[in-house]
C-alpha cells in the first residue's frame, strides 16, 4: 500500500478521535490543576433519598480560609453536584480526601450507601478514613470546628494521631470498614463527637472542636452502639490497637498509682463440650510503666507492692473487657471477631451453634499484668525531709 | 515458514509469551480467583503446579516431535486431512480475530473503568488497533524484541506494586480449607491452567523458534508466573477480602490506587493502567499476526519468499486488513457496556480459548503422534 493511501486511512480514522459528540468524550477528565479545590473532609447526614452533604477544604496551601459547604439532595452524587455550583470559581476535587464523617442518625439509617459510593466512585480512595459522628451530625462536625487558619481536617488528624497513640478509639478506614461487614457483618468504626470549648480553649474565640468518642459499632451496616471509657480502651485492646491508655490503681497505702499501658495482646480460645460451646477463654496480658504516684508513700519497687499493683491493675482491665463483651452480648454484634476464632478453631462445630450463639456465650477472662518499668524514678520522691529531720 | 533469520531465540519467545500473559492475569485473575473459590483460592495456584507442569512437558514434546519448519497450519492439515485441516484452521483464525476484537475493547473497558469515568471506548479501541495494526504488519520478532523491553518494565511494576501493597495484607484465617472448598478450587485451578494455556497458541502457531525447544526453562517461566498468579492474589484478597475482591471491576489496578509506596508515591493507578497497554500491545499484535497468517494459508495465498516492506500489502498481507476490521467490528459491537463485556470475560471467552488451548491442540497432538504425522 501506498504511503499516502495509508496516511488517508490514519486521518479518517482519527476523526473518531476528536471529541466532537454529545456523550463524555475522554476529554471530560481533563482539570487545570490550578483550578482544583481539594477537598479533605467528606460528611454525610440524613437518610437514602434526603441526604446532605458537607465538605470541607483544610486550608489551603496558598493561604486563606478554608472552604466549607454544605447541600442537600437526594443522594450523594447529587448532592456533589449541588456543591460544585457553590464553588464556582474552582473545581470540587475529591482524589485526596481524607476523612468521610458519617452523622449518628444517618450511620443508623446505615452506611451501606455510602460505602458502595466510595467503592465505586474513581476519585475516592477505598482507604480513607472513616469516622462516625457521636451525638451530632456529619455538618456539624465539620462546620463547627476552626477559624481563618484550620478546620475539621486539622481537628481529626489529630484525634487519629491521638488515638493512635492512647488507644481510646482506633480510626478505621471505608476498606477495613467494608471488609468487615462483607466477611461478618459488624465492623467497628471511631466515633468523634464535636464539642463546645467554651471554658476549655482559650486562646482563640470558642467554638467547637472534634474530640474522640471511643468505638461506633455498625451491624448489617446500621448503627447499632456507641461506646467509649474503659471499653473501648479494651475494645482496642482486643483488636490490636492497644495504646498508652492510663490506669489509676489503689496502691493499697492511702495513695494512687496511674499505671500506663505500654503494650498488651489478647488472645481467644474457645471451650467445646459435647453440646456446643461451653465458654470462651479471653487470655489478655498488658504490659505498664509507672507514669504517676499520687500523694504516694509505697516503696513501689519492693515485690509486695508491685504484685499488689499488678493485681490492681489486672483488675481493672478484666472489668473494661468484661463490660465490652457485655456491650458485645447486648447487642449481639461480634465487632470482637470472635466467631471467626470459633470457626477456626473448629469449623463443624462453629456451623452447628444457633445464629444468636453471642447472646448466649459464657466468657472467662483471665488478664495477666506485667509492670515493666518506672521510668526516670524508683520510689517515690522524699519530699518530708527523711528520718533526721 | 518463517524464514530462519527472522525465528524468535526462544528467550524471545518467552519474553513475547510472559508480557501477553501479564494482560489477562493483571485484568481478570484475581476477581475470577475470588468469585470462584472466596479465600481459598490461593490453594488453586498450588494445585495448578501439577497440570501447568504436565502442560510444560507436553508443550516439549509436541515441539520436539513435530518437523522442522512446520507451526499449526502446517500440522493441523497433516494430521486431520486437507480439508477439515483447513476449515479447523480457518476456525480458529475466526477465534483469534474475535479474541483480538475482546481484547481490544477490555483493553478500552480497563481506562473507561478506572480513570475516564463515561467516556466512549472508541478513541481507546482504534489507537490501540492501529497501533497493533502496524506491528502485525511487520515481524513476529519485532513484537517480541518490543516485548523484552517490556517485559523487565512490567515485571518490575508489578513486582513493587505487590510487594508493598502485601505488606499490608490481612491474610488471616486464609490458610484454613474446608472440605466443601475443593470443588471451587478446583474449578479455579483449571481457570488458573486456561490462562496460562494461552501460551500454546504462540508457541504452536508459528514455527518460529530456533533450536531445540528447552521444556525445563518454559516450565520455570509457567511457574514464574504461576507464582505472580498467587502473589497478586494473596495482595488482593489480603487488602480487599475475598468479597470485595470478587466484586472489585479490576482489582489489581485498585490494588494500585490503594498502595502507597513509602508514603511517598500515591495514586500510581493511572500509570500502572497505561503502562499495561505495552501488554495489550504485544498480545493484539501477536494474535493479528498468527491470524492472518493462518487465514493466508486457508486461501491457498503463497507467502513471498523475499522479505516485504513494512507497508506493502502483497502476497497475502492484505489479509491484515479484514482481521483487523473484523477486530475492530467486534471491539466496537461486543459489548455496549462493562457488564455486558464481564458476560464475555467470564463465559464465552475463557470457554473459546479451553477449547483452543486445552482441547483441540493436545488432540491434534494425540492423534498426530498415533498417526505419525507430525
Amino acid at each position: 500500500m501506498k504511503r499516502s493511501r495509508l496516511i488517508i486511512i490514519v486521518c479518517i480514522l482519527s476523526l473518531a478521535l476528536s471529541g466532537c459528540k454529545k456523550s463524555r468524550g475522554i476529554y471530560s477528565n481533563y482539570r487545570e490543576i490550578e483550578q482544583l479545590q481539594l477537598i479533605q473532609t467528606l460528611g454525610i447526614d440524613g437518610s437514602p433519598g434526603a441526604l446532605t452533604v458537607s465538605v470541607s477544604s483544610g486550608k489551603p496551601l496558598g493561604g486563606g480560609t478554608p472552604v466549607i459547604i454544605s447541600r442537600s439532595a437526594s443522594s450523594i452524587s447529587s448532592a456533589i453536584d449541588l456543591l460544585q455550583d457553590y464553588a464556582s470559581q474552582e473545581q470540587l476535587y475529591y482524589a485526596h480526601l481524607q476523612y468521610i464523617v458519617i452523622g449518628e442518625e444517618a450511620a443508623k439509617s446505615g452506611v451501606g450507601g455510602v460505602l458502595d459510593y466510595v467503592e465505586r466512585n474513581m476519585q475516592i480512595r477505598i482507604s480513607t478514613p472513616i469516622i462516625i459522628a457521636s451525638g451530632c451530625t456529619a455538618k456539624e462536625l465539620i462546620t463547627g470546628p476552626g477559624d481563618a487558619d484550620y478546620d475539621v481536617t486539622q481537628a481529626l488528624d489529630s484525634v487519629k494521631r491521638d488515638t493512635d497513640l492512647t488507644g481510646y478509639s482506633h480510626v478505621f478506614t471505608c476498606l477495613e470498614t467494608a471488609r468487615a461487614l462483607a466477611e461478618s457483618g459488624v465492623a467497628l468504626a471511631a466515633a468523634v463527637s464535636a464539642v463546645d470549648t467554651n471554658g476549655v480553649v482559650f486562646m482563640k474565640p470558642a467554638g467547637t472542636t472534634a474530640v474522640p468518642a471511643g468505638y461506633a459499632v455498625l451491624k448489617d451496616g446500621k448503627l447499632v452502639d456507641i461506646f467509649d471509657g474503659g471499653a473501648a480502651v479494651a475494645a482496642s485492646l482486643m483488636t490490636g490497637n492497644a495504646g498508652t491508655a492510663g490506669f489509676s490503681v489503689d496502691d493499697g497505702e492511702g495513695g494512687s498509682v496511674t499505671l500506663e499501658l505500654e503494650s498488651g495482646q489478647a488472645a481467644v480460645r474457645p471451650v467445646w463440650s459435647d453440646g456446643g460451646l461451653d465458654r470462651i477463654m479471653v487470655e489478655v496480658t498488658v504490659n505498664a510503666g509507672i507514669a504517676e504516684l499520687e500523694y504516694g508513700k509505697a516503696e513501689i519497687m519492693t515485690g509486695s507492692v508491685r504484685s499488689r499493683l499488678k493485681q490492681a491493675l489486672a483488675k481493672k482491665v478484666k472489668e473494661n473487657i468484661e463490660l465490652l463483651l457485655e456491650r458485645s452480648k447486648a447487642c449481639d454484634a461480634d465487632f470482637l471477631g470472635l466467631g471467626e476464632q470459633l470457626r477456626r478453631d473448629d469449623p463443624k462445630a462453629y456451623e452447628a451453634l444457633p445464629e444468636d450463639w453471642l447472646k448466649s456465650a459464657r466468657f472467662d477472662v483471665t488478664v495477666k499484668a506485667e509492670i515493666k518499668h518506672s521510668y526516670e524514678l524508683g520510689d517515690p520522691v522524699s519530699v518530708d525531709g527523711g528520718e533526721k529531720k | 515458514m518463517i524464514p530462519a533469520n527472522d525465528r524468535l531465540t526462544q528467550r524471545q519467545l518467552f519474553a513475547m509469551i510472559t508480557v501477553a500473559l501479564l494482560s489477562p492475569i493483571a485484568r481478570r485473575m484475581p476477581s475470577l480467583l475470588a468469585a470462584n473459590a472466596g479465600s481459598a483460592a490461593w490453594l488453586s495456584v498450588v494445585v495448578s503446579i501439577l497440570p501447568v507442569a504436565v502442560m510444560a512437558i507436553y508443550l516439549g514434546a509436541f515441539l520436539r516431535t513435530k518437523k522442522e519448519g512446520y507451526g499449526l497450519r502446517e500440522m493441523i492439515p497433516a494430521v486431520l486431512g486437507k480439508a477439515i485441516g483447513k476449515g479447523v484452521l480457518f476456525i480458529i483464525s475466526l477465534w483469534l480475530v474475535f479474541y483480538a476484537g475482546f481484547l481490544l475493547r477490555s483493553g478500552a473497558d480497563r481506562f473507561i473503568s478506572t480513570i475516564y469515568p463515561g467516556s466512549s471506548p472508541v478513541p481507546f479501541i482504534i489507537c490501540m488497533a492501529a497501533i497493533c495494526f502496524v506491528a502485525a504488519l511487520g515481524q513476529l520478532k519485532a513484537i517480541a524484541r518490543s516485548a523484552m523491553i517490556f517485559r523487565p518494565l512490567l515485571l518490575g511494576v508489578f513486582l513493587l506494586i505487590l510487594l508493598f501493597s502485601f505488606s499490608n495484607a490481612d491474610l488471616g484465617g486464609i490458610w484454613q480449607i474446608r472440605s466443601d472448598d475443593l470443588l471451587p478450587v478446583g474449578y479455579s485451578a483449571l481457570t488458573t491452567v486456561n490462562t496460562l494455556a494461552l501460551a500454546t497458541v504462540f508457541l504452536l502457531a508459528e514455527d518460529s523458534a530456533t533450536g531445540k525447544f528447552d521444556t525445563k526453562s518454559f516450565a520455570v517461566w509457567l511457574f514464574a508466573l504461576l507464582a505472580i498468579i498467587g502473589l497478586l492474589f494473596l495482595s488482593c484478597i489480603g487488602l480487599f477480602g475475598a468479597d470485595l475482591t470478587a466484586s472489585i471491576t479490576y482489582p489489581f489496578f485498585a490494588l494500585a490506587r490503594e498502595t502507597s509506596i513509602l508514603g511517598v508515591l500515591e495514586r500510581t493507578e493511572s500509570l500502572m493502567i497505561g503502562i499495561w497497554v505495552f501488554a495489550d500491545f504485544v498480545l493484539i499484535s501477536a494474535i493479528l499476526f498468527i491470524a492472518s497468517g493462518t487465514l493466508r494459508f486457508c486461501f491457498g495465498i503463497e507467502e513471498s519468499k523475499e522479505k516485504l516492506k513494512v507497508f506493502e500489502l502483497t502476497h497475502g498481507k492484505w489479509l491484515l486488513l479484514p482481521c483487523l476490521a473484523a477486530a475492530l467490528a467486534v471491539a466496537l459491537f461486543m459489548a455496549p457496556s462493562t457488564i455486558s463485556l464481564k458476560t464475555f470475560a467470564e463465559n464465552i471467552v475463557p470457554v473459546g480459548n479451553a477449547i483452543l488451548n486445552l482441547a483441540l491442540f493436545p488432540l491434534i497432538f494425540i492423534i498426530g503422534k498415533l498417526r505419525k504425522r507430525l
